[in-house]
């Protein structure tokens, strides 16, 4: 059931009682679900259903309405974003985010914004240690460009990357800033089943580079290929959870994506 | 290496003008140019490099003239000190005032920043015990007179006070590419192209954005401490939003986010309302006209239009 994990089965991320209301609106019901380190789960359900609401408020973009995020025994409820990937949660978003004007490296190198230990004065001044941290980073920033595949695109404006390559970019910047877990939605959207496949290659080898993952995917397949657990969302609430071959089989899920007509 | 040259050649050029030009009138725009120049280099680097506009930079050359000002004149500093401390103090008023309008995200900025140069401007018309309101305060003084043995420089004359913009000019310009062009700078331009992105990536974007704007009104501060002592008079009305709106202008004219734009765009607004004067009563509508030409055909701004032209020439030229 867990991969590849460093002190087994230790709690990495918690989500405890998540509820979110946009005026009238039950976007999220008291979602409850665990993650550990080295595990891959998915985060699956119907359009709508609470699945990016759920991320935004794991990663602090929105402020819960009722619940708590933990990370590690620490508790990231009402911190501010930055604060949360200070703390080792980063995210990727479902609409691509890049910095279109910067390279490929400048984007990531922003990425290692929180590694920084010299002060930003110190660029300023361009001081001898701030020269040499730069150096140290741009090869961290190579190394996250390198996990996705990107590293012959290093020197290439963002904006002219092709739309698959923007979406692995954004994940290596959320994978510049060293993350224990990364919360990815919909990293597929827009590929074609060739870039799918790379893809699932990619997140399947991050818990060996020390990076849990949560997934939200509408393609099955890949859901079922790269996770080891799966939570289902529907309106908004939990109604699974369980392996790949568990959530395959369970009724409720079934009966969830039939009314929906979205199943894969 | 190029750009290099480039920098040399224009200091020099600067360095020369006031031996060739006996307009003394040439001279005094020149330095209003140079002032006008700072200060919209400080709106380029809130609104150029970080994408917010802030309509302020008006009441900040306000509070760094009255501030150099008053200093010199009420509580005895060398105006040297005083010229020094503006920025501080202007910096100082920045950050009490853009802690809370920063927090604010998006478009509701510029609409605090147009308040906080409504207010200030009001301040400085009805605290008249201190800046003597609308008649203004008069008989600033220069700089002290600085002795190098064998002659010595005093700033009353126009042609001193020419160098002493000018080098002004060029540490602001100095201060401004090492920040735009460190760490600080690809922060700042990150922020402009997708700051939600940018939080994500773990950065504290509200601490920059405030330095931003901290940096950019005591670059004004700066720029008005210069023109109270050059002019040797001030009252409010140079530091009304107009003088805001014009800054804006300047970077939007020549290039916003690049370092040179501001030059370029300082100099027109300051040099074009009087090259039109020709033109008497149209003279306003022709300005008008300029600026709605340049914003449709050059949207980027005079300065990398140019820069794009010269790079296709030269282009094609290597290509028979
Ligand atoms: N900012 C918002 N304001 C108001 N309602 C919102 C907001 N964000 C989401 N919602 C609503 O909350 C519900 C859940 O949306 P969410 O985006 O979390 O679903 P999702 O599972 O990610 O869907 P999809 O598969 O389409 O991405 C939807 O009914 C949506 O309309
Ligand atoms: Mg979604």
């Amino acid at each position: 059931m867990t991969s590849v994990g460093t002190t087994g089965s230790r709690q990495l991320l918690r989500a405890e009682g998540l509820s979110k209301r946009f005026g009238g609106v039950q976007a999220l019901s008291d979602v409850s679900f665990a993650m550990h380190r080295g595990q891959i789960v998915g985060l699956i359900g119907p359009n709508g259903s609470g699945k990016s609401t759920c991320v935004n408020l794991l990663s602090g973009n929105l402020p819960v309405s009722a619940g708590e995020v933990w990370l590690d025994d620490e508790l990231l409820t009402g911190e501010p974003i930055d604060a949360a990937v200070v703390k080792g949660l980063a995210r990727t978003f479902q609409s691509t985010q890049i910095f279109a004007e910067h390279t490929a490296l400048e984007n990531v190198m922003l990425g290692c914004h929180t590694l920084f230990k010299q002060g930003p004065e110190k660029s300023v001044l361009r001081t001898a240690s701030a020269k040499r941290e730069n150096l140290e980073l741009v090869t961290h920033a190579e190394r996250s460009l390198a996990l996705v595949g990107l590293a012959p695109r290093r020197d290439q404006i963002a904006s002219t990357l092709s739309a698959a390559e923007q979406r692995l970019l954004m994940i290596a910047v959320a994978l510049a800033t060293k993350p224990k877990v990364i919360l990815l939605d919909e990293p597929a959207a827009g590929m074609v089943a060739s870039e799918r496949r790379a893809l699932a290659g990619i997140i399947r080898a991050l818990p060996s580079h020390g990076v849990s993952v949560l997934v939200i995917e509408h393609h099955m397949g890949l859901i079922m290929e790269v996770c080891d657990r799966i939570v289902v969302l529907n309106f908004g609430q939990k109604i699974a959870e369980g392996t790949p071959a568990e959530i395959r089989n369970n009724q409720a899920v079934i009966d969830a994506y039939l009314g929906h007509r979205d199943h894969a | 290496m190029w750009t290099r040259f480039a920098i040399v050649a224009v200091i020099a050029a600067a360095i020369v003008f006031p031996l060739f030009v006996t307009v003394n009138y040439f001279i005094h725009l020149a330095i209003l140019a140079m002032i006008f120049m700072i200060v919209a280099q400080g709106a380029n680097v809130i609104q150029g490099y970080t994408g917010y506009v802030s309509i302020a930079q008006g009441a900040f050359m306000g509070i760094g003239a009255y501030a150099s000002a008053l200093l010199s004149m009420r509580a005895g500093f060398p105006v040297w000190l005083s010229m020094l401390a503006a920025p501080i103090f202007t910096a100082v008023a920045a950050a009490i005032a853009g802690y809370p309008a920063l927090r604010i995200k998006g478009h509701y900025f510029a609409i605090m920043t147009l308040a906080m140069n409504m207010v200030v401007f009001t301040v400085l018309v009805n605290w008249v015990s201190l800046t003597q309101g609308e008649p203004g305060l008069p008989s600033i003084p220069s700089p002290e007179a600085i002795n190098l043995g064998f002659t010595e420089i005093a700033f009353e004359k126009r042609r001193a006070y020419y160098y002493l913009a000018l080098a002004a000019l060029v540490l602001v310009m100095w201060i401004v590419a090492a920040v735009v062009r460190s760490r600080v700078g690809r922060v700042l331009l990150a922020i402009r192209q997708n700051e939600p992105f940018a939080e994500a990536a773990g950065i504290a974007c509200w601490k920059y954005k405030l330095f931003a704007f901290i940096f950019s009104a005591s670059l004004a501060g700066f720029g008005g401490a210069i023109y109270a002592h050059y002019m040797g008079f001030i009252n409010p009305t140079p530091f009304s939003a107009d003088a805001s709106l014009n800054a804006i202008l300047a970077v939007i004219l020549g290039g916003s986010g690049t370092l040179t734009g501001p030059l370029v765009g300082g100099a027109l607004t300051v040099i074009l309302p009087e090259a039109l004067r020709v033109a008497e009563i149209y003279r306003l509508i022709a300005y008008g006209l300029l600026l709605i030409l340049v914003v449709i055909f050059l949207p980027r701004g005079l300065v990398p239009a140019v820069v794009d032209g010269v790079r296709s020439i030269s282009r094609r030229r290597k290509t028979p």
